[in-house]
């Protein structure tokens, strides 16, 4: 019991520290791939169909004759580029909205009840409702997405700021006369930001999981383009006659995912103060 | 602490009335005239018009939301253009399926999470808990659909143990009925399981450290009594947020879940409204499925002001 | 003359395989048992005149009956009507029913309910237009009925036949005053073999055998002849999940699958307690083409779509499977009287560099073409995306979006502005006039019209020489292959299975028939 206790975590622990390489591992060979592999991910070749791996077709090919490496890796820059999206533009949101309601005392309980609201409906749920009235495409599977996750990471920094606003050395910035905005960026954002990291790998895991959902479902990123949720999506009844073609993106997904969340806890045991006493 | 239990709903009754207007907005959001969305582009001018003066769409849209709410609070949230019934029949019809659904997931994930989480918390850093987060994890990064076909094609198609999909309802036939359910509430169940397992290890480390776990085991009292009843009880209310949470989110996992296990609840009327772009149906389900929220989250308020001292004492 | 005797010796043939004795029995082998049959969706409602869907036909087929019906060869056959006269004008004819058919409810089938039913499909029906040159239908004492034509018709017996929708007939005293669509569950009472005793949407439509159901006579014969209710109970599933279709048979949940995979072919051919079925024909697959917004205005590129597409990849991609599929040219199927090979010449061309220069000839600026099609067909899903590939090859850029069936339709018919290529899938004309609407500028179906094509239509519409109106259609053929405003890929079949307990299935049409089928071990 005891020394686990005593025990101090330096570094994010071997499991995260892999996990971390091995994200970065994956996005670069995304990145590079089409210049690695440079054969079109849309190409349809009927005397194609459906080979399993060989020297020819390094992951085989699907029900169109298409490359399934080429569309593994064009599908991955379209999730990454979804689940990046997703990270990125929510915690820009969220932040703001948490800042502003975490220091204007006014706007704080409408807000909060707003999120509350949004909180309210399973992200999937909600995420397909606004599927519903838009046309599917890339941006606005990105847009519903972050609609949907904002409040998590509003709350988070309102939290946040409603702490330290209580700070004493943050009442002293306010008594000395430093502006609002100041006091929010020098103090606030710094003080969330290993939370704010933490929320987002967990987003960018979510962004990739729920991609796949909605290309289930028939509203996520339109064909041809790929994305490893549409490739999984669209070949889920060939699991047992061509398996490869739903091996691969389900795979990556698989690897992503839990990289990303492995890499979000271990990223929190790091901070969290409760786990370094 | 029932004026903390009045609040507390009241807060929630609030939640409630902006999820109304989301709900509004939402639908407002499609491109296009509102009569012809939820009528259908088939509609006659005749009914179009009809539809505009019953509705007052050309009234102010603050007007029209009020005229709407009101309908919503007596129970009339539109006729499904497709289904040419109306959503709350459609809806009452269903629900017992995703009831059914939720509750079996519920019970798995609660059974299959806490078990892990207090055997990963008592062989905590060991390789026990290691393998648990691992099986934790692999819940949480894959698609769900892409279990249920997983799960389907091993117990139903290569076992031949269980269906393959479909619903009796528990009341006509209870063990067909949970033969049907089994695979379903678990691919649905197994996903929230690793967050309550992770919940539960996190909050028995806090309670195996606490004192009187230390004088229980001092004064000699058995192992396992030590575990289950001092420290466990002692943990039970952060596991219990997450429970809450679990059920309110399970609700929402359905959808995915019926699609592919062909149940007729109201996920794949839902899912069959967004294709179909049946507004009317989209509208009452995203409603519905926010009263659920509330209504799981006000018992789990109950169970708090029962089980946690502390919250009495704030309410007091 | 020859094709259709061939049709008719592979027809007897088939047949012939199917029953144990040569033709199908006369009374049911075994009597008792259940099918559970997954679908690939759920009928919109079962007021079934009222609907277009063929989910909602599929069931419709075995809960009512027409005064005629089509029969193996899609020609129009006695059902209720035990046989027809027509003036010598051609205008009138006059149905005799026939005699001690009763309703699900037990009441007797009278002429007035003939005539309600007629009307109220003349009213309310989608397929009104069809028998737009119908006067009025009146009853003649108890068991005659008497309906006149404006002007006469070749085409009114065969769209009278037509079943999607059927005229169906039903009780006057259940239908008076029923809005399209409003027609109540207990009022869903008609004459054939199975009657409905629940529906739940979403879940199933369960039917259970008609007692007191009255066959009309002659031997099985598409929906004609015969219809024996072996089987007690039928419940049509909605599964509309393609993969959970295939997990149920497999796995002895479902007794039928409907439109499975061709990728699943051998596999479930070779799965013991399955057997396979090969629907021929089953749709053609066609791809409108905007000649009034857009960049496909210009003839030049539309004909260089025409010429440079391969169109056996498209339907290899469609069909899944070489056995699934065949290339022809015609407006009508191989097993139709009304088959033609004019225009032939420029069909599956696949000439891509006399595309290219037509691409370039035609002026095209680069502005990606916008295709819309949908996920709820696969095969016209994966027809559309393998001519997009082949487009970019051609050297246009493209845009694909892909509804559901009805939403795609719906942005076809009433979007113009939004869409270069649509696509859509044709199951068997029964008669030719079926293309009327499609065809016809006044329609407005498809963004096309052509006054020749339109004076060939109401030409055909009133020859009465079978021979004369398929040169008509034959001219019809003609200017489409030259004006182009669609391209059809090829002929698509059907693939089912089923369970092989049930004796004596026979695919035909789009619909699954379980009447003459029967379970050889009684479940």
């Amino acid at each position: 019991m005891a020394e686990s206790a005593t025990r101090r975590r330096r570094g994010l622990g071997t499991v995260a520290n892999v996990s971390l390489v091995g994200l970065v591992l994956l996005i670069a060979l995304i990145v590079m791939g089409p210049y690695l592999y440079t054969v079109s991910p849309t190409l349809v070749a009927g005397r194609e169909r459906l080979k399993p791996p060989s020297m020819a077709h390094p992951l085989g090919t699907d029900q169109f004759g298409r490359e399934v490496l080429a569309r593994v890796i064009a599908g991955g820059q379209q999730s990454l580029r979804v689940a990046t999206l997703t990270m990125a533009l929510t915690v820009a949101a969220g932040s703001l909205l948490g800042l502003v309601a975490g220091s204007v005392r006014a706007l704080d309980e409408i807000l909060m009840r707003i999120s509350d609201a949004f909180l309210a409906l399973p992200a999937v749920i909600l995420a397909i409702a606004l599927m519903a009235v838009r046309e599917p495409s890339e941006a606005n599977v990105v847009l519903a997405l972050v609609v949907v996750y904002t409040p998590r990471v509003a709350r988070l920094v309102r939290g946040k700021a409603l702490l330290i606003r209580e700070m004493p050395y943050v009442e002293a910035a306010n008594a000395l006369g430093a502006r609002r905005s100041r006091v929010i960026g020098w103090h606030i954002l710094p003080n969330a930001t290993p939370e704010l990291i933490v929320q987002a790998t967990f987003i960018f895991g979510y962004a990739i999981l729920d991609e796949a959902t909605l290309s289930f479902l028939g509203v996520g990123p339109p064909p041809p383009a790929p994305s490893w949720g549409n490739m999984l999506s669209e070949a889920r009844y060939l699991v047992r006659d061509a398996f490869w073609i739903s091996f691969f993106p389900g795979l990556l997904i698989g690897i992503a995912v839990l990289s990303a969340n492995i890499l979000g806890d271990g990223i929190r045991d790091r901070y969290d103060p409760r786990r370094g006493e | 602490m029932t004026g903390f239990l009045a609040s507390r709903a009241l807060s929630l009754a609030f939640v409630l009335w902006l999820v109304t207007m989301i709900a509004f907005v939402v639908i407002r959001l499609a491109p296009g005239d509102p009569s012809a969305i939820m009528l259908g582009s088939d509609a006659t001018p005749k009914a179009v018009a009809e539809f505009r003066a019953k509705y007052g769409l050309d009234r102010p849209i603050a007007v029209q939301y009020i005229a709407w709410l009101g309908r919503v609070v007596r129970g009339d949230l539109g006729t499904s253009i497709y289904l040419g019934r109306p959503v709350t029949t459609a809806i009452l019809e269903r629900l017992p399926v995703s009831l059914t659904l939720t509750l079996a997931a519920f019970v798995i994930a609660v059974m299959l999470g806490v078990t892990l989480g207090l055997v990963a918390a008592y062989w905590h850093d060991t390789w026990v808990d290691r393998a648990v987060s691992v099986v934790a994890a692999l819940g949480l990064s894959m698609p769900s659909f892409w279990l249920g076909i997983c799960l389907i094609y091993l117990f139903a198609v290569r076992w031949a143990l269980l269906p393959s999909g479909g619903f009796v309802e528990p009341w006509v036939d209870p063990p067909a009925s949970l033969r049907h359910l089994l695979l379903p509430a678990f691919a649905l169940g197994y996903l929230q399981s690793g967050l309550i397992a992770r919940m539960t290890r996190t909050s028995m480390l806090e309670a195996l450290r606490g004192d009187f776990v230390r004088t229980a085991r001092s004064k000699g009292v058995a192992e396992l009594r030590v575990v289950v009843k001092h420290a466990f009880r002692n943990a039970l209310i952060p596991v219990l947020t997450v429970t809450g949470i679990a059920l309110a989110v399970l609700f929402g996992g359905a959808v995915v879940i019926e699609t592919v296990f062909t149940l007729p609840g109201v996920g794949r009327l839902l899912v069959n409204a967004v294709v179909r772009r049946d507004y009317a149906v989209v509208q009452g389900t995203l409603l519905l499925v926010a009263l659920w929220y509330v209504l799981v989250n006000i018992a789990v308020d109950i169970l708090y002001t029962v089980s946690d001292p502390r919250v009495r004492l704030r309410a007091s | 003359m020859l094709r259709r005797l061939m049709t008719t010796v592979v027809l007897l043939l088939m047949l012939a395989t199917s029953g144990a004795s040569g033709a199908a029995p006369d009374r049911c082998p075994v009597q008792g048992g259940t099918v559970r049959a997954a679908m690939a969706g759920s009928p919109p409602t079962l007021d079934f005149v009222t609907s277009f869907a063929a989910q909602a036909r599929d069931i419709g087929v075995y809960i009512y009956e027409g005064l005629v019906t089509i029969d193996g060869n899609y020609d129009a056959a006695p059902q209720l009507a035990e046989r027809w006269t027509t003036s010598a004008d051609g205008k009138t004819y006059t149905f005799h029913l026939r005699k001690g058919v009763k309703f699900h409810d037990g009441s007797p089938v009278t002429a007035a309910d003939v005539v309600a039913s007629v009307e109220r499909f003349r009213a309310q029906s989608p397929r009104k237009a069809d028998l737009s040159m119908v006067a009025g239908a009146r009853a003649v004492g108890n068991g005659t009925v008497e309906i006149t034509l404006s002007q006469p018709s070749a085409a009114f017996v065969p769209l009278m036949a037509y079943p999607g929708p059927a005229v169906a007939i039903m009780p006057k005293k259940l239908i008076e005053g029923v809005a399209a669509g409003k027609l109540p569950q207990s009022s869903v009472i008609g004459t054939g073999p199975y009657r409905l005793a629940e529906w739940i949407p979403d879940k199933h439509v369960h039917l259970e055998r008609f007692a007191q159901y009255s066959p009309a006579p002659g031997d099985p014969s598409g929906y004609a002849g015969r219809r024996l209710a072996c089987l007690e109970h039928i419940y049509f599933l909605p599964v509309p999940e393609v993969s959970s279709r295939v997990a149920g048979l497999e796995s002895g949940d479902y007794d039928y699958g409907q439109n499975l995979p061709a990728e699943t072919y051998s596999r479930l051919t070779a799965t013991k307690g399955l057997k396979t079925v090969i629907l021929k024909p089953y749709y053609e697959i066609v791809m409108h083409l905007n000649t009034q917004n857009g960049a496909l205005k210009e003839w030049k590129l539309r004909r260089a779509i025409q010429v440079g597409l391969n169109e056996d990849e498209i339907m290899l991609a469609a069909a899944g499977d070489k056995t699934l599929y065949r290339l022809d040219p015609s407006l009508f199927f191989k097993e139709q009287y009304w088959h033609s090979n004019v225009g032939a010449n420029r069909y599956d061309e696949h000439d891509v560099a006399k595309a290219k220069a037509l691409v370039k000839e035609g002026g095209y600026d680069g502005s990606p073409l916008r295709i819309i099609t949908t996920s709820d067909f696969q095969f016209i899903y994966n027809a559309a995306l393998a001519m997009e590939s082949q487009l970019r090859q051609l050297g246009f850029t493209t845009k694909v979006q892909a509804y559901d069936y009805p939403t795609m339709i719906d942005i076809f018919r009433k979007k113009r502005g939004d869409w270069d290529i649509s696509y859509n899938a044709f199951s068997i004309r029964t008669d030719p006039g079926g293309f009327t609407f499609v065809l016809k500028s006044e329609s407005g179906y498809q963004p096309y019209a052509s006054k020749d094509v339109d004076a060939l239509l109401e030409k055909a519409l009133v020859e009465r020489d079978r021979k004369a109106r398929a040169k008509l259609y034959e001219q019809i053929q003609d200017i489409l292959y030259k004006d182009i405003p669609m391209i059809k890929h090829g002929d698509l079949f059907g693939f089912d299975a089923l369970r092989d307990r049930l004796q004596g299935f026979e695919p035909f049409y789009t619909t699954p028939r379980f009447w003459n089928v029967w379970s050889k071990d009684k479940r």
